[in-house]
């Protein structure tokens, strides 16, 4: 019995070893392309692009679901956006809450319930378009409630534009963030399918008229904690996997896709979190089942700033849904994992995804229980244990430094010194309880995932003035 | 000992070793921009008499005087980089003035002596200000350094600093064709870049069209299609029905911005077209041209089997005054095509529910009031 634990705990450490590798190639990747990202976002002068008749017009589409809290704000946040030509659209889907009113209130919107609407993709019902001429670029669209992938193909419908971008109603576009995805997108535009932007949390900064100020940490410990990890992820991460063109997902909450290949592909699943993975899969599938050259980029530049849970109780209810989306996704596409025809999303991204995103809770749950209950047997083996858990423990924590001195290098978003020693002391709490909390999320998200439910969890919001405070 | 903890041990060392080099190397970072921020801040105060004195005195005949103090690199650096802000905001005399100023301080030469170190991070710097400072001298290095380089970010900023510093047609000319034989199709950026430099362009790009390259003849298109009105050749014409789609839209778009081919009959024969995209770009233009002879055509369109050919004839029929709003009445209630009277049903109810924009303007009320008439004529009563 002894054995069977030591061997199998053996494997588990054997196993976060090899994730933390490839995570280190990752953020190798990351770190050979961060100067031509930085080169390109420092001596690209965006004030001649945003006057510029070759930018592509693009058509932002805001799926809303009960955001009256944030909505307000957010739709000023986009008008205001410098680019030379775009459309606001948003969807509001079936809120019960305000949403629709308030837009309605604080734009003197007016209905028509009978607009000119293309038909390229399954949406949901539209009830009517509510439009002012004096916001000429504006629309709001009542439609039934269809999931977030539902009002997104609400929107592409409507939409004018060859460019879409998905846009989070509880999400600020910083002024020039459309600007800088677009001079990515113009450097290869027959390549580019999809572009995603810079995620990071903007709860405890300080916003005004629905744009960011100053930006400070977060007071909270849950938000200041998916602050350092959605920057290992979006700054050590994903720009190491475009850079081999692996992404597999582009943020649901800022993202620009070519909506020809989005149509061709029928538009965003429904039924189902994880829309945001699912288009990207689909795109790569696409393009390489049709031998299309394409690129899946990113811009860590292109930075939009969204409101993180503060709660446990709604962070786990995020986290349950992304485990439920992953999983969906992963089963769907299971035919593309090591077949040739699929290239490196077939034999890198989607291995990585199914062994050591998805199947990442079971082996690092019962590898640990196989290791404590070796050295409960035994306790003079419990050092075996120390020290396996303090080599997963620092080769995660050189990760974390690894992605901030890529922020420091590149982006230097945070201004104060102590915010860095904030980010590294609080670090040491993602391995202290935090990712250990993932890994069970996650597990309960895959037993969701097996009892049908694919609700979209609890989820509210607060103003920005509020968390502003 | 188990051998496997002895490693493990071992790692253990590393690890701590490799983060505390990190540490120390995340904060020296910081601390280093903290630092250079604070000493910009402080020069950027320190200059705002010289500042000052170079904005009132832009536009002077006799030019700009250099800074009557010694002045540290660090220093120049700050004022390099408010010089070359200033030069691409300003024009004609100013920018001139502004350029002398960055000769007399040595920013030229220095930056040119800075583009042929073998660092291509200093090289890129130094490029990006020479194009800023409009140093023509820096043309043949930074056309060989744009050789040099593999297609990425870089590239445009060699490719954008060359084009701002080019007199000479024939070096953009070299820097057109150096850009499309990276065949990465961003022929909208190529066009953006080439409208950075003072070089009459229009010639060069007439020339083009004439070229076996196709590349070279979208860049020319997308080039020639923003200019105001562009030259028609038979060259053009003939595009119109080449066998790559691309060239042939592309082609069209140029036509209908040139007098010579706004005519309703010119216009009017690419209506029965194959790419739907063409037609679209005709009915458009019929709009945009106001002339009344378009409306049985417009109206003829709004039966395509594209929906944006529908479309864009039924917005065009609106920019036709009461004629084409009539029009548009009367397809929606003719019951031969359901496509085109569904339509003209949508667009009339969206201009009609959109009301009056500006309450103050006596013009557009008299519009809507005369389209709200015609449409109460035709439907009876307005759903608003």
């Amino acid at each position: 019995m002894r054995e069977i634990l030591l061997g199998y705990g053996i494997f588990a450490m054997f196993y976060v070893m090899l994730v933390t590798i490839v995570y280190f190639v990752i953020l190798f990747f990351s770190y050979r392309n961060i100067y031509n990202i930085q080169r390109g976002a420092t001596y690209n002068r965006l004030q001649t692009l945003s006057g510029s008749e070759y930018v592509p017009p693009v058509s932002l589409l805001v799926p809303a679901f009960n955001e009256e809290l944030t909505i307000k704000e957010n739709v000023r946040n986009l008008l205001t956006l410098n680019y030379p030509v775009y459309e606001v659209i948003v969807i509001n889907d079936g809120s019960q809450d305000q949403t629709l009113q308030v837009l309605i209130d604080e734009f003197k919107l007016k209905y028509s319930n009978n607009q000119a609407i293309r038909y390229s993709v399954n949406a949901s019902k539209v009830k009517g378009v509510y439009y002012n001429p004096n916001y000429p670029n504006l629309y709001v669209i009542d439609s039934d409630n269809g999931g977030k992938a539902g009002a997104l193909n609400v929107g592409i419908n409507f939409s004018h534009y060859p460019l879409i971008s998905s846009i989070d109603a509880d999400s600020l576009l910083e002024k020039d963030a459309l600007l800088r995805i677009a001079r990515v997108y113009m450097e290869n535009p027959e390549e580019i399918v999809a572009i995603g932007g810079n995620v990071r949390i903007a709860n405890g900064c300080k916003i005004e008229n629905g744009s960011i100020k100053e930006v400070k940490l977060p007071k909270k410990i849950w938000p200041l904690l998916q602050t350092i990890e959605y920057m290992k992820a979006f700054i050590g991460g994903r720009i190491g996997w475009s850079s081999i063109n692996g992404l597999i997902i582009v943020s649901g909450a800022f993202g620009v896709f070519q909506k020809n290949y989005v149509i061709k592909v029928g538009g965003y699943r429904g039924g189902y979190p994880g829309e945001d993975m699912n288009i990207i899969i689909k795109l790569h599938r696409y393009m390489l089942e049709n031998n299309i050259p394409y690129k899946v980029a990113y811009c860590p530049d292109a930075v939009c700033w969204t409101q993180a849970p503060d709660t446990y109780r709604i962070l786990s209810s995020q986290r349950k849904r992304w485990g439920r989306g992953n999983l969906k996704n992963m089963i769907e596409n299971k035919d593309m994992i090591l077949r040739t025809r699929y290239k490196q999303f077939g034999f890198f991204t989607m291995p990585y995804n199914v062994f050591f995103e998805t199947f990442n809770p079971y082996v690092k749950i019962t590898g640990f229980l196989a290791l404590v209950g070796y050295a409960l047997i035994d306790m003079t083996a419990i050092n075996i244990v120390l020290v396996f858990t303090l080599i997963n423990f620092l080769s995660g924590y050189l990760l974390t430094v690894g992605s901030l001195i890529l922020e420091e290098i590149a982006f230097q978003r945070y201004p104060k010194i102590k915010d860095n020693i904030k980010m590294i002391l609080f670090s040491a709490v993602l391995f202290l309880g935090y990712y250990q909390l993932g890994v069970l999320w996650r597990l309960q998200g895959h037993i969701e995932f097996l009892q049908n439910n694919n609700t979209w969890g609890v989820m509210t919001r607060q103003s920005w003035n509020e968390e502003s405070e | 000992m188990y051998p496997t903890l002895t490693i493990a041990i071992i790692m253990i060392y590393i690890c701590i070793a490799i983060i505390l080099v990190g540490l120390v190397v995340l904060f020296s970072i910081k601390i280093y921009s903290m630092r250079k921020e604070k000493l910009e801040k402080y020069y950027l105060n320190k200059n705002k008499e010289y500042f000052k004195y170079i904005l009132i005195n832009i536009d002077s005949q006799i030019g700009l005087m250099a800074p009557p103090v010694f002045i540290n690199n660090f220093e120049m650096k700050v004022i390099q980089r408010k010089l070359v802000e200033w030069i691409e905001d300003f024009k004609g005399k100013s920018r001139e003035n502004l350029i002398g100023l960055c000769e007399e301080l040595g920013l030229i030469t220095k930056e040119l002596e800075r583009l042929k170190y073998p660092i291509t991070s200093i090289k890129v710097d130094a490029a990006y200000y020479l194009g800023g400072m409009r140093s023509e001298k820096a043309v043949p290095i930074m056309i060989e350094f744009l050789k040099s380089v593999k297609y990425s970010s870089v590239t445009f900023i060699i490719a954008r600093a060359v084009a701002k510093c080019v007199k000479n047609p024939e070096d953009l000319k070299e820097l057109t064709k150096i850009m499309v034989s990276f065949r990465k199709g961003f022929h909208d950026l190529i066009a953006d870049i080439i409208m950075e430099s003072e070089v009459d362009y229009v010639p060069i790009f007439n020339d083009f069209l004439e070229d076996s390259d196709p590349d070279l003849i979208k860049v020319a298109l997308i080039v020639l299609s923003h200019h105001t009105k562009p030259k028609v050749n038979q060259t053009i014409v003939k595009l119109v029905d080449s066998e790559e789609k691309e060239l042939r839209i592309k082609a069209v778009k140029v036509l209908t911005r040139s007098n010579k081919f706004l005519e309703v009959h010119h216009l009017t024969k690419w209506l029965h077209n194959e790419d739907w995209e063409i037609r679209s770009v005709i009915v458009k233009s019929l709009g945009n041209m106001g002339d009344k002879r378009a409306i049985p055509y417009l109206k003829m369109s709004l039966a395509d089997s594209s929906w944006w050919v529908r479309y864009n004839s039924a917005k065009s029929l609106l920019l036709l005054g009461e004629g084409g709003f009539t029009a548009l009445c009367e397809a929606a209630i003719e019951n031969d095509d359901p496509f085109k009277s569904d339509m003209a049903q949508d667009v009339l109810h969206e201009e009609i529910t959109k009301g009056i924009v500006n309450e103050k303007d006596i013009q557009e009320i008299i519009k809507y009031n005369n389209r709200r008439k015609i449409y109460e004529s035709y439907f009876k009563t307005i759903a608003m």
